[in-house]
């Protein structure tokens, strides 16, 4: 598919908008938050999804982490797996469990500032919903990465992004990938 | 402004944004998980 060539004024047409690869489906910010949920936003449209989320953290030892959602409500069961793994600057660090009823997605070491983006794989079919993400802090030095899954194949339109402890105030985006 | 923490939600099939504080069970929640938070920085025994 050619890249589109808009002009000011142009009429666009069906073809040129769905030749669009990354669709903006939902924006926004927040302000002592514990939870941010987005409900109805993964659907038949998009198999791949792109989440960055900035947020400032109340309590640098809360983990911020994912769960996903169908109908408004939040999936709990014991189907996460994940593993996370960084670098302070004085430490490596990691971070994993069998399965767990939440992902972590940015990990709680003493760092607020996050600044991380997702890959979210298949969430709208029924097929295992896999996460992959990377991050940091807006100071200092604090590369993280986290893989997880959902590993029942099961079909979720939403999620919600969460504190284990402490609140988050930022900002966030989603796009839906085009094939 | 509200003393209390918040929940955003965004309802893509409504197009409805709502925003509201954490219910009083919500919240003892909350201040628990504060409470409790672990030291930093945690190993896997404390997922």
């Amino acid at each position: 598919m050619p890249v589109p060539d808009f002009s000011p004024g142009e009429v666009l047409t069906a073809a040129a908008m769905d030749s669009i690869g990354l669709w903006l489906i939902d924006s926004g910010s927040f302000t002592t938050a514990t939870s941010v949920e987005l409900d109805g936003v993964f659907t038949s449209d998009y198999l791949r999804y792109k989440l960055i989320f900035d947020e400032d953290d109340s309590n640098t030892a809360g983990i911020t982490q994912i769960q996903f959602r169908t109908a408004g409500a939040n999936n709990a069961t014991a189907n996460y797996a994940f593993q996370t793994t960084g670098f302070t600057t004085s430490a490596f660090f990691t971070r994993n469990t069998g399965t767990a009823n939440q992902s972590d997605i940015m990990p709680n070491v003493g760092a607020t500032g996050w600044r991380w983006s997702s890959e979210i794989f298949d969430p709208a079919i029924s097929a295992n919903t896999i996460v992959n993400t990377t991050g940091g802090v807006s100071t200092g030095s604090l590369p993280v990465i986290c893989n997880a899954a959902f590993v029942t194949t099961t079909i979720f339109d939403g999620f919600r992004i969460f504190r284990s402890a402490g609140t988050m105030t930022g900002t966030y985006a989603l796009y839906g990938m085009r094939n | 402004m509200s003393d209390k923490p918040q929940i955003y939600n965004y309802n893509a099939t409504t197009g409805k944004k709502t925003v509201r504080n954490l219910t009083d069970e919500e919240h003892a929640q909350y201040l628990e998980n504060e409470a409790n938070a672990p030291t930093i920085p945690t190993d896997p025994a404390d997922a």
